[in-house]
């Protein structure tokens, strides 16, 4: 074994410490990165599922779920957490998953589910042309151009990711839900603490609101697309991540990660 | 953006006016800040006064909430000395699916039917409570004071 001197010992003590303390370079470099978290994509680019385990520690049951996961949905965009981000994603998704792979029949669905639920918001007393258009207008062209063929999966991105129009996109999805909920509004008022009308007012209706269990069914419903939410949650096994498919029983064509206060999109 | 969603409120507003209210930029040349008026709604102490309200809409409206507050005094437990207003939809439960219209009326509502529990002004709040005729009395004094002409 070698030995060190006393005082090369104390030397290499403080180099040590010295290395223990990050460089200036790196005290900017973490800086940045904390601010370029605040300014992320709303809609971040595609990278690989397993860079996710990265935030767990190896003995999180999270992580090994995420491993699970990445086997056949091997990758992600990271949507921003903003409040909004179970909306974001699940509208993007929907869209780009349209003008990728939707079939003819798919795309006029999609574009005929919104002028239907736009009809709805409008027998609604509260609810106005005057209100709706700003929010349904964009949405309803975005629809159009998908079934026409003029949108790219590049154009969508773009979209989704300029603050001022994707806001509006994510505040009709919200009153998408509105319309659902209140349709039905007897089937929902028990898991809306009663009322539907409060529930829309305090949970629905103001931006950055999350989403639960109640507005993701009322979406999906709605627009009669099937999500899988995939959630990694240290309560579930080392392996499998909890997975719900809603509507139940309707094939899902949008895969979303949840992990608690976020969800992200996951893709094959 | 804004100024289109405050335009076409602004059309809305005169072509069907909310009961008991009414509002509109002072300036047409500044339509981010408009003033309104209130008329004191019969069934509460504030009948028979006519309220001033300032209105200021943020650049981001209607995804930010617009800033509403009293010009004229008003005794009540949800409205403070500066005029600020404690309601839920100019705060948290704001949603850029509402509109001036509906604020003013949630006003109206407010000044009816008061949330002591929720106060702004303590003081008030604790009147309302204990001795609701006190409070009537000074909403009333109040009214006739600073809201009548």
């Amino acid at each position: 074994m070698r030995r060190y001197p006393l005082l090369a010992l104390l030397t290499r003590r403080k180099e040590m410490e010295a290395q223990d303390r990050p460089s200036d370079e790196a005290i900017l470099e973490q800086l940045q990165e904390i601010k370029s978290a605040d300014q992320a994509p709303l809609i971040a680019p595609i990278r690989e599922t397993v860079i996710l385990c990265q935030e767990f520690d190896e003995h999180n049951h999270q992580r090994g779920q995420i491993n699970t996961v990445s086997e056949t949905l091997s990758h992600y965009r990271a949507v921003k957490r903003d409040g909004n981000c179970f909306l974001r994603a699940f509208g993007f998704q929907c869209m780009h998953q349209l003008i990728t792979v939707g079939s003819p029949e798919e795309k006029a669905h999609f574009r005929d589910r919104l002028a239907k639920i736009y009809a709805t918001l409008l027998t609604f007393p509260d609810m106005s042309p005057m209100i709706l258009d700003d929010f349904y207008e964009p949405l309803r062209d975005m629809a159009d151009a998908i079934v026409a063929g003029t949108l790219t999966a590049d154009d969508l991105l773009q979209k989704f990711n300029d603050p001022m129009e994707s806001d509006f996109l994510v505040m009709f999805l919200r009153l998408v839900i509105v319309a659902h909920l209140r349709t039905n509004h007897e089937f929902y008022a028990p898991f809306c603490g009663g009322s539907v009308e409060a529930f829309c007012t305090t949970d629905v209706q103001p931006m950055g609101r999350e989403c639960d269990q109640v507005q993701i069914i009322a979406l999906a419903s709605a627009m009669e697309v099937g999500v899988e939410i995939i959630s990694v949650d240290s309560a579930s096994g080392p392996r499998d991540p909890l997975r719900n498919v809603f509507p139940e029983g309707m094939p899902p064509r949008i895969h979303l990660l949840f992990r608690p206060g976020h969800y992200d999109v996951l893709l094959p | 953006m804004a100024l289109r969603r405050i335009r076409k409120e602004l059309l809305d507003l005169r072509k069907d006016p909310p009961v008991n209210c009414s509002a509109g930029p002072l300036d047409e040349n500044d339509l981010f800040h408009w003033q309104a008026t209130i008329m004191g709604p019969p069934d509460s102490p504030y009948a028979g006064g006519v309220f001033f309200v300032n209105i200021h809409f943020p650049t981001d409206y209607p995804f930010k909430p617009p800033k509403v507050a009293f010009t004229t005094k008003v005794y009540h437990p949800n409205i403070n000395i500066n005029g600020s207003i404690c309601l839920d939809i100019l705060r948290d439960q704001w949603s850029p699916a509402l509109t001036i219209s509906k604020v003013l009326l949630s006003i109206c509502s407010l000044l009816t039917d008061p949330n002591p529990d929720d106060p702004l002004s303590p003081e008030i709040a604790h009147v309302y409570k204990a001795d609701r005729a006190r409070y009537e009395h000074t909403a009333r004094e109040w009214t006739r004071k600073y809201a009548q002409s």
